[in-house]
């Protein structure tokens, strides 16, 4: 019905080029507080966004009322007249691919009273690893969402995406260990690894030791490894900032930017992953796009307005809700493992530090890379094996310097926001304490 | 009230809750990027939310809707949510702190309204921010600019017969710029929001914003990496405000302090040094954390967190001061009508000292003076705490010498609060920030004058 009502609209204003997207959006969570389960939740919400082209600019304009469409149009034609950005055209209708593994209609139905239950789960299991050990907060949350995207050269997509994740925040006396894992379906959905890792960095947690300044190698967790990367790495390969003199990588095109054994990928088709869909925000296919291969740099990432600056192919990286335009953002960043596994990797290690936690990673800087992180969670490596954990001790480095300083990409995979990858160790790092 | 409303809490509270309340939300926002001195973005939209909370003896059901229709489902859903956990839980009833019943209808008149701006005008302001912050220097490469605004319709209604309506204007108003020399590529930002209308912004004058952006990005040109380690720390109130926000705000929010929390059970000790007096006040007029009334109807209020050092009180919920058996303090918080309410500063400041500001450099031998926020993160169970820097200058025999950029800092709360052992007399409370805690962001600002730690972790690069 929405989609005639937009054929409709789309016949009356023939001669303007137009985009809409939709989405809807469920979400049911469950909280837990020290150790009880306090309250959940059930939202849904969404809205549709329409894009107009008039006189070769775009304006833009949303709602969340569906009867309101086509004042939105209106807006956004009045929008347009203001703008200095040219987008001359929409992209044309492709073909539309399926990808496998992204939606889960178990997740869709889950009802509270199911995400609750995975909410007690954790804290049961929890208990049984360690009686003294508590729930200090978890999350567990189930999300849907439908959405579309119907254009004026006759593109009509639509897809739907499901996700399970939690949070949890496990505590012994004054000792914290965190976790979190996301998956697109339930049966990926480990809680096992939630508890394993918040309960094993609780427990390792106790006694931390202070540590002296000194250059060693450092091992990050993939969370870690996503939070500097989010904050510096993913914003230097984005066309947009690119363009605009924004990026320490911007002349540097087909050059070695990092270690040899470095390959990294934006990959939005993959099977099962978070940050896979079959079409950008532009209505774009996604597709597998080298950033670094073999420590060359290869390709920015774009979405359909950068990419018509360049006269090239978007690479399908426009990202956004209803309620945006498209901007550049990556989907899947894939960081090619090693056959090396973690704990071979950490027995080489004769000195050095591993971070599982480390906070302040959005005070980065944008441009040059260089971060200062403290360490939440973070261990002592002595002769391969884990001493003691380390305590008020800092990280610091530049994010380029960390590419160049790859010792060894482990074989440990798993998603953590956008980011695909094992645990890394890296070189003559700085640890300040 | 409303007959929707009032039937979709009546029908609640017949089936056997003991609390329910409704926040409702009707926005218009108009927001515009400007990139290099180009319009690039240009957005209008209209949304609607609502969220319904049910407190069925000791359990919370919260659901929420973009429908306006949706209002008796909703009221529905969060009954059915509260009463399952309650029969799997048989939780102990939760006892909502006493606060005044009001009807109130907040309806403010701005000099300049939004609702009568076009976009011109917006854009406007756009175009001077630009002026300002190219005609600093040549050295300035890139601009980018972000303005949005909202003219929100709210209403909060209770089961206690609490009915507040308002008619909030924001703005936020972001200039970014790059400066370029050679390899070397810097780039600072400035800003300012506010709910009190978009006169606070004409009145703070965009160009000057621009100005300052780049005024900074060009400075950091010339800046060096910062010494890291151990060392006595100066810190400048744009700065400061931060310290206490991460240092000390977040362990005082009651729901942290009834989990595991570094200030559990601490209330009335002395655990930080006489210098340490913390306020948290959402009453402080045109601030981006203020606020009449909390999102659980309760009148905002100034707290005293620490006075002299010591623990003097907790940031509320209704919950929470239930819980302990105090009055609420209106810090009930939520990022929108989608979210539940949680314990949330509003304005957080350091309460002014007696010294001038160049006293404090007198007698530090080498240290570091720090300014220019960044953004912080802290882990209120262990106290670590860290916030990020943009720029400063080394101290050496008292005196400011090199310039120097980008580092964190952290620290250990229950060690730092006994270490800070000299307090400016300046005050300035211009902070403007968004504080993010379990998934919501909530507008705050924070403050202080310039004050000395005698000793902090500085994570810089050499």
């Amino acid at each position: 019905m929405m989609i005639d009502k937009i054929d409709k609209i789309i016949r009356k204003y023939k001669d303007v080029p137009l985009e809409f997207f939709g989405s809807r959006q469920k979400t049911v969570l469950s909280e837990v507080h020290a150790d009880k389960l306090c309250s959940a939740n059930s939202s849904v919400n969404g809205g549709i966004g329409v894009k107009a082209i008039v006189g070769g600019r775009a304006g833009f304009s949303y709602t969340t009322n569906m009867s309101l469409i086509e004042k939105a149009v209106r807006q956004a034609m009045a929008n347009a007249k203001f703008s200095e950005l040219e987008q001359k055209t929409l992209p044309e209708k492709r073909d539309m691919q399926k990808i496998k593994n992204i939606y889960d209609k178990k997740v869709s139905d889950m009802a509270p009273e199911s995400v609750m239950e995975i909410s007690g789960k954790l804290s049961d299991d929890l208990k049984a690893v360690n009686k003294d050990l508590r729930m200090n907060f978890s999350v567990v949350e189930a999300a849907s969402s439908n959405y579309f995207l119907v254009n004026s050269n006759g593109a009509s997509y639509s897809s739907e995406l499901t996700s399970v994740s939690a949070v949890c925040e496990a505590v012994l006396k004054s000792s914290s260990g965190n976790a979190s894992f996301s998956a697109t379906s339930l049966k990926e959905f480990d809680t096992d690894f939630l508890v394993e890792k918040a309960s094993r960095l609780a427990i390792g947690g106790e006694g931390k030791k202070n540590v002296k300044s000194a250059c060693q190698t450092v091992v990050l967790d993939a969370d870690v490894i996503d939070a500097v990367f989010g904050n510096t790495f993913y914003l230097s390969v984005n066309a947009d900032r690119v363009q605009k003199g924004q990026s320490m990588l911007a002349d540097k095109m087909g050059e070695m930017i990092s270690s040899e054994c470095l390959d990294i990928c934006d990959c939005g088709t993959l099977d099962g992953r978070l940050c896979s869909s079959p079409f950008d925000r532009d209505g774009i296919p996604t597709r597998k796009t080298d950033i670094i291969s073999g420590g060359v740099l290869k390709r920015f990432l774009y979405d359909h307005v950068t990419a018509l600056r360049e006269n090239r192919d978007s690479t399908g990286n426009g990202a956004g809700n209803f309620n945006t335009m498209s901007s550049v953002a990556p989907t899947n960043v894939v960081i090619k493992p090693s056959r090396t596994s973690f704990d071979s990797m950490m027995s080489g290690i004769k000195d050095g530090v591993i971070i599982y936690e480390a906070m302040g990673a959005h005070t980065a800087n944008l441009i040059t890379g260089d971060f200062s992180l403290a360490i939440a969670n973070g261990f002592k490596i002595i002769d391969g094996e884990i001493a003691y954990p380390v305590k008020n001790a800092m990280f610091t480095g530049n994010v380029f310097d960390l590419l160049k300083n790859v010792s060894v990409v482990a074989s440990d995979v798993r998603q953590t926001g956008h980011l695909v990858s094992p645990s890394i160790a890296f070189s003559g790092q700085k640890i300040v304490g | 009230m409303d007959r929707n409303i009032k039937e979709a809490i009546d029908t609640v509270i017949s089936k056997g809750a003991a609390y329910a309340d409704i926040r409702c939300s009707d926005k218009e926002i108009t927001s515009l990027t400007q990139k290099n001195g180009k319009i690039e973005d240009i957005t209008t939209g209209s949304s609607f939310a609502a969220g319904f909370r049910v407190l069925y003896k000791g359990s919370w059901g919260f659901a929420s809707t973009d429908d306006i229709s949706g209002i008796a489902g909703i009221a529905d859903t969060a009954f059915r949510i509260a009463k399952s956990i309650q029969d799997a839980n048989k939780s102990k009833d939760v006892v909502l702190a006493e606060t005044k019943t009001v009807e109130k209808n907040i309806d403010v008149r701005y000099k300049t309204d939004l609702k009568n701006m076009s976009i011109d005008d917006r854009i406007h302001f756009a175009r001077e921010g630009y002026k300002g912050a190219t005609e600093v220097s040549d050295k300035i490469k890139s601009v980018s600019l972000m303005y949005g605004d909202s003219c929100t319709r709210n209403v909060f209604a209770s089961s206690e017969g609490t009915y507040i309506t308002s008619n909030p204007q924001y703005f936020k108003y972001y200039v970014f710029s790059t400066a370029r020399q050679g390899d070397r590529r810097e780039e600072s930002f400035d800003r300012y929001a506010s709910f009190s209308g978009i006169d606070e912004l004409i009145r703070r004058d965009p160009a000057k914003i621009g100005a300052s952006a780049s005024r900074e990005a060009v400075k950091l040109l010339g800046a060096a990496l910062p010494p890291s380690g151990k060392m006595p720390v100066i810190l400048h109130p744009t700065i400061g405000g931060l310290f206490v926000h991460e240092a000390v705000g977040h362990a005082s929010e009651a729901d942290h302090a009834k989990k595991e929390s570094i200030f559990n059970s601490k209330l009335g000790e002395k655990i930080g040094s006489e210098n340490l007096n913390i306020v948290d006040d959402s009453c402080l007029k045109g601030k981006h954390g203020s606020y009449m009334y909390d999102d659980e109807g309760v009148r905002g209020k100034k707290t005293v967190i620490f006075r002299n050092g010591v623990l003097e009180s907790y940031l509320h919920s209704r919950e929470t001061a239930g819980l302990m058996g105090v009055g609420p303090t209106g810090n009930g918080r939520a990022q929108s009508p989608n979210f539940l309410p949680i314990v949330r500063m509003s304005n957080t400041y350091f309460d002014k000292g007696d010294m001038e500001t160049d006293e404090l450099f007198e007698g530090v031998k080498k240290g570091i003076y720090m300014k220019g926020f960044k953004g912080g993160e802290v882990n209120p169970v262990d106290g670590t705490f860290t916030f990020g820097v943009e720029q400063g200058y080394i101290i050496e025999n008292g005196k400011k010498t090199k310039l120097v950029k980008d580092c964190a800092m952290s620290g250990l709360i229950l060690d730092v609060l006994k270490k800070i052992d000299a307090v400016g007399k300046d005050l300035w409370l211009d902070g403007v920030g968004f504080c993010g805690k379990e998934g919501q962001a909530v507008p705050v600002s924070d403050g202080g004058p310039h004050f000395r730690v005698s000793e902090l972790l500085v994570g810089g690069q050499r």
